[in-house]
């Protein structure tokens, strides 16, 4: 049988269409490519 | 192979697994791929926009715009999320309801969360009814019915998340459950389809059917017309009965009510009417008082300026050496009404003066009065002579006499006795023994 308040747990809200702006400010787009240039970058001042 | 290559393999690859997944309605691993593919290259546009039809897909509109606008950001030229933006801002209302039924969803959690399942499953029944694709409002319309143990309404719900996402993990989860307690999930015909085996006699009852007893006949015409009158009958009669008298009696309590408020206003004008009648009446008493003080000091003979004007008379007769008028004035003076100090040290220096030589004028004066009958008068001018000369016995005498004929023989007697005994005028005082009686 169904646990309801442990399967509650797993819904979340929606995100609202008023709310897009921000979601997209807060996203964060960092890609492998990204991460391999940071690393390249730090190895080569050291 | 360098690894700016590797990754863009890797990314395809994830793209491609995406792709196909989505083709096959597995909506949720699609997406899945799709995720991990961006988090290799951020720039797969396509990736990226197919990421984002998969959310609107699944109701998801907020989440299906970041994709589409982040998309735009990255390759603003030559890109599919122009055509999903302008289709979704074009379409007049689609946002408006896509905005509702997000909030009715948001709204249904919270109810659910602080144990208000009814109203939860009200705001869901409407997201449903507007967005039948929304996954989430769906499923948790499921769990509720679930819980509930209505698993034909969430088996419903389910079914319909499985048509859009065939793979979807918790509806199979739901599923099986469902599986478990032994029901059954019919899966949700076409309305045509349905129509049709509605036609059909035989077949399973349904939740909405009506069951018509056999003894149940249609009206005739007439028979509807007396239905109608007995009805109207009837309602007017309800009026009559029982709406009637408890308007009545609302419209009589209101009555009362204002005829109570009256009273009361009333009572109050009244108490108040009193209150000025006793303030007119305390005010009059005071005007009455101030109109006989101002009377006693201005108007009568006998007033406060009356006896100012009678000090002015004999100053002016001094001032004229008119000294009998200064006499006749001062026997008519009151000097205990002058209160000004000033004033009184003039009046000193009259009586001073009067009783050095008014008194032989003061008897003439009374003499004049009694030869004319004015007895009043006489005593008058007679009482003032002996007030400022004590000694004068001739004046006593007269007044005692005047006494002695209005018939007032104690004051006579009194007289009389003072000049037998006092008295060295022997004449005067054989006089008064005579008159005396003795």
């Amino acid at each position: 049988m169904i646990d309801f308040d442990s399967e509650i747990k797993d819904y979340r809200p929606s995100l609202e269409v008023d709310a897009v702006e921000d979601a997209i400010v807060r996203s964060d787009l960092t890609d492998m490519n990204d991460l391999m240039m940071n690393l390249i970058k730090e190895v080569s001042k050291e | 192979m360098d690894y700016e290559r590797r990754i863009r393999v890797i990314a395809n690859s994830y793209y491609n697994m995406g792709l196909e997944k989505a083709k096959l309605r597995d909506l949720t691993g699609s997406a899945d791929c799709l995720k991990k593919c961006l988090h290799f290259n951020k720039y797969m546009t396509d990736a990226r926009n197919l990421l984002g039809l998969i959310y609107y897909e699944v109701g998801e509109v907020g989440d299906a715009l970041v994709q589409w606008v982040i998309s735009k950001n990255l390759q603003s030229e030559d890109n599919r999320a122009d055509y999903y933006l302008e289709v979704i801002q074009k379409k007049k209302g689609t946002m408006d309801l896509e905005r509702r039924a997000v909030r009715r969803f948001n709204q249904a959690l919270a109810y659910v969360k602080s144990e208000s399942e009814d109203l939860a499953i009200l705001q869901l029944n409407k997201a449903v009814e507007d967005k039948p694709n929304y996954v989430k409002a769906q499923l948790l319309f499921a769990l509720l019915y679930i819980v509930r143990e209505d698993y034909q309404k969430a088996g419903k719900a389910v079914n319909k998340v499985l048509q859009i996402d065939h793979t979807h993990p918790k509806a199979l989860y739901y599923k099986s459950i469902m599986k478990e307690t032994g029901t059954r999930v019919k899966p949700e015909r076409e309305p045509e389809k349905r129509k049709l085996k509605n036609v059909v006699s035989h077949r399973q009852m349904q939740d909405d059917d009506v069951i018509i007893p056999p003894s149940y006949k249609e009206s005739t015409r007439d028979q509807a017309v007396l239905n109608i009158l007995a009805g109207l009958l009837l309602g007017a009669a309800v009026v009559f009965f029982m709406v009637m008298p408890a308007n009545t009696k609302s419209i009589n309590d209101n009555h009362n009510k204002e005829m109570l408020k009256y009273s009361e206003q009333l009572s109050q004008a009244n108490q108040k009417a009193d209150l000025l009648t006793q303030q007119l009446n305390s005010l009059e008493s005071e005007k009455k008082t101030a109109e006989d003080s101002l009377a006693s000091l201005t108007n009568n003979s006998d007033s406060v300026l009356a006896q100012y004007q009678s000090v002015i008379g004999i100053l002016q007769a001094y001032k004229t050496d008119d000294f009998p008028s200064a006499v006749k004035i001062y026997a008519d003076l009151n000097s205990e009404l002058i209160a000004s100090a000033d004033v009184q040290a003039i009046i000193v220096e009259i009586k001073k003066d009067m009783a050095q030589k008014g008194c032989p004028i003061l008897e003439s004066l009374g003499d004049k009065a009694m030869e004319a009958g004015d007895s009043q008068s006489a005593l008058n001018y007679y009482a003032k002579c002996i007030e400022l000369k004590p000694d004068s016995w001739q004046a006593k005498f007269k007044t005692a006499v005047i006494y002695k004929g209005m018939d007032q023989k104690d004051q006579a007697n009194g007289l009389f006795s003072d000049i037998i005994n006092n008295s060295k005028d022997e004449t005067l005082s054989a006089k008064a023994k005579t008159e005396r009686g003795f």
